[in-house]
């Protein structure tokens, strides 16, 4: 009976007699005892971007009007991980009170806050059978539940107890012969999501857009944009109500890719609407950006504290109240902003030229040719600038040097993402990483040195509003002095970064995929 | 990766057992994923969890390494808390290990392909010095030692300790606590003032004596499960963080 395992999940019975009669009769059938029956809700909780259920796992609430228990299981499995009683749905793994299961969801889904992704309410009622000495060999779990607006399901979980097959293996014989159960296709969210039209995992920040390799590039060009829009506006509620700080992260990640293809693919595009549109680019971009540094600055906070001698961490907590207060401040701005008419005409503009096919006759030059071309020739231009700048990079460079190929290498990572369809998958990928190698230690050198800076400036304004503040000054001092020591390690390493980028292999492979005539 | 720690004493009767049973039960409450392993044959963890304390093929056949550890683990009535009930061959358990190459890191070896399943792995052992327990020091991160103030009590765990610093593996640490406790009695007051001081390393922690506890032996449960307001429950709540390394709350 190789299809009762752990691996499957959920039957599904036909509807039939009352709740209260199925339960009894399968209580009956099976020598079970009722642990106890109730009304419910079961509320599924995930990640915006589905963390989770992308790790395999998923976290269930089931209760009535107040507390109920948490049940973290595999995806399409019985076998329940952890379940705790007691709590209301967290919105934050530091909500529970119990550890264990507050360490494990937030080393899954932090910093994200945890989101209801659907909820279904109805009957449900907790089964046990017994076996020697009175010891529970299985659990069931008889639920009759229904999406709102939709008709209910009668299902019929196994909790299975390792160890006991034998009993969950005569359970579902009986079910299935004497009640017409039938394993689910799916999970039992799944079959919820299913109701409401919609599928898990169905957002991902990634830049997913299948391209035609012969498709005109103003077209090609367009359809990558419009999906960057989207991932924007999916994001947008979460930013005006500053859910979690990923929500403004990838808004912020889709406009910024935005402005670095239309500065990248030149002639495809009319020169003087892409001028307007990024002017208002730029004007969003600078209304974000304050609020994502503080958002930086506080979830490296505990990193920060940790990272200075002990009698010191005291002197931080000024700078602590002080990133909040600029965060509130910042975002207040940013939400006004996101209200105004100008961003609605904006957003409203963009789609409609987003949304508006390509004339057949264009005067730009490289709009009406074929996406591949246009892609590859810029692609291979920003590379050989890549290794350009690197180049000349030697230990006496200043930081200035490093900032521009750090801007350069984030131009080529967005070219090579936004047209990765076009390309093998597997040497593309390969390249992405080797960028990405490099690019890990530019980016820390930089915002290494960002954050020093930035600590400078607060320093100074903590020094009159601090209580202690000798103590905040020298905390400051302590935390800027442990940026300097990584940031000088952090430049040792850039040598043999950019060297490993700059090698044969990375340099062939490049070229295999990007130079048509394959030469240097 | 999961913690290993076990509940060790020399000393038989000073609440090793009800100990293990109780922060299993809280660690899998708090949603830690926890395995318990009966080590000591005459099975009173699993007769309090109501598993039959029988292991197919016995204790020899797993320190061969024929049985997986895998194939053997019982899930208990709570979630999240899983079992490898004794067995009465693990009277002979020294014996099964002295046949093979290594004994003392046969115990680790065979948690290894179970270690990733769990957040916490507690190991119930039995009392004395013996193979198996060399083994069990060298596959845990802690030993967690329960000490009755009493002047015997306290004397085997310098014994263990001496013992310890010439055959154990380096830098086991320990971590005593009083168990048993009974505040009316002088005698236990004074030792635990002076052992205190004493014991740098001892948990500030003291476990009552408490009918409730030998109430387990009729319930068939933890204390902690049908007591879960009682003063013993709230010790061995506050024991379980002081070994999990979480804040006293």
């Amino acid at each position: 009976m190789s299809e009762v395992t752990f691996e499957r999940c959920v039957l599904a019975a036909p509807p039939g007699p009352t709740f209260p009669d199925w339960t009894e009769a399968v209580r009956q059938a099976l020598g079970a005892e009722v642990v106890h029956s109730a009304r419910h809700r079961v509320v599924w909780l995930d990640t915006f971007d589905w963390r989770l259920w992308r790790k395999g796992f998923v976290l269930e609430w089931l209760g009535g009007d107040g507390c109920g228990d948490l049940r973290l299981r595999r995806i399409g499995g019985c076998r329940v991980e952890v379940e705790v009683g007691g709590v209301k749905p967290p919105r934050w793994p530091d909500d529970l009170p119990q550890a264990g299961l507050r360490a494990r969801l937030r080393r899954m889904t932090a910093p994200r806050v945890l989101l209801p992704v659907a909820e279904s309410r109805g009957r449900r009622a907790l089964l046990r059978v017994l076996g020697p000495e009175d010891k529970t060999v299985l659990r069931l779990e008889l639920r009759d539940e229904a999406v709102a607006g939709h008709p209910p399901q009668r299902l019929i979980q196994p909790l299975p107890i390792r160890g006991y097959d034998r009993a969950l293996r005569g359970a579902i014989q009986r079910l299935r012969a004497e009640f017409q159960a039938q394993w689910a296709a799916t999970d039992p969210l799944g079959l919820a999501l299913a109701t409401l039209g919609r599928a898990p995992g169905d957002y991902s920040n990634k830049l997913a857009v299948r391209l035609n390799p012969l498709d005109r590039a103003d077209r090609a060009l367009k359809k990558i944009l419009l999906h960057l829009l989207d991932l924007v506006e999916r994001n947008e509620p979460g930013v005006r109500e500053d859910l979690d700080p990923e929500f403004l992260h990838d808004y912020r990640v889709s406009w910024r890719r935005t402005r670095s293809l239309l500065s990248q693919v030149k002639k495809v595009l009319p020169d003087e609407e892409v001028a307007r549109f990024a002017a208002e680019l730029r004007w969003i971009s600078g209304l974000t950006s304050p609020v994502r540094d503080m958002d930086v600055y506080l979830l490296e906070f505990d990193g920060y504290r940790e990272s200075i001698p002990a009698d010191l961490r005291p002197g931080l907590m000024p700078l602590h109240a002080l990133l909040v207060e600029e965060k509130r401040k910042a975002h207040a701005a940013l939400a006004r902003a996101l209200s105004s008419r100008r961003y609605r005409s904006f957003m409203q503009a963009w789609r409609f030229f987003l949304e508006a096919p390509p004339p057949a006759y264009t005067p730009l030059k490289n709009a009406a040719r074929p996406v591949t071309e246009v892609a590859s020739r810029r692609i291979w231009k920003v590379f050989r600038r890549v290794l350009g700048q690197g180049r000349t990079i030697d230990d006496a460079s200043p930081p200035e040097d490093l900032h521009e190929l750090r801007k350069t290498c984030k131009k080529l990572r967005y070219l090579l993402e936004a047209f990765a369809s076009l390309y093998p998958a597997e040497p593309l990928q390969a390249s992405i990483r080797d960028l990405k190698h490099l690019q890990d230690n530019l980016g820390e050198y930089q915002d290494l040195a960002v954050h020093a800076a930035a600590l400078g400036t607060f320093r100074e304004r903590l020094c009159e509003t601090a209580p202690d503040p000798a103590l905040t000054d020298r905390a400051i001092e302590a935390l800027i002095e442990s940026f300097q020591r990584r940031a000088r390690q952090v430049r040792q390493e850039f040598a043999d970064r950019f060297a490993a980028f700059d090698s044969k292999p990375v340099r062939k492979r490049f070229r295999a995929l990007f130079k048509e005539d394959g030469r240097a | 990766m999961s913690r290993v720690l076990a509940l060790y004493q020399i000393k038989g009767g000073v609440g090793k057992t009800a100990t293990a049973v109780n922060l299993a039960f809280l660690a899998a409450a708090e949603g830690y994923r926890t395995l318990l392993w009966d080590l000591d044959p005459q099975g009173a963890t699993s007769f309090y969890y109501r598993v039959r304390p029988k292991v197919k093929g016995g204790a020899r056949k797993l320190v061969l390494r024929k049985r997986a550890l895998d194939e053997v683990i019982k899930g208990t009535d709570y979630g999240g808390l899983d079992l490898i009930p004794a067995d009465f061959s693990y009277r002979n358990l020294d014996l099964d290990l002295a046949g093979v190459r290594k004994p003392h890191t046969r115990i680790r070896k065979l948690l290894k392909p179970v270690a990733r399943d769990y957040d916490l792995i507690l190991l119930d052992c039995a009392p004395g010095i013996t193979l198996t327990s060399e083994s069990v020091f060298h596959a845990v991160d802690a030993l967690v030692v329960p000490l009755i103030p009493t002047t015997l009590s306290v004397r085997t765990y310098h014994q263990l300790q001496d013992h310890l610093s010439v055959h154990g593996p380096r830098r086991l640490p320990c971590r005593p606590f009083f168990s048993m406790v009974d505040r009316r009695r002088g005698m236990h007051r004074a030792l635990v003032d002076t052992l205190s001081h004493e014991i740098p390393e001892i948990l500030p922690i003291e476990i009552p004596y408490s009918a409730e506890v030998e109430r387990m032996g009729t319930r068939r449960a933890p204390v902690c499960e049908f007591a879960p307001r009682s003063p013993v429950t709230d010790a061995y709540r506050r024991l379980l963080r002081a070994v999990m390394g979480q804040p006293a709350g």
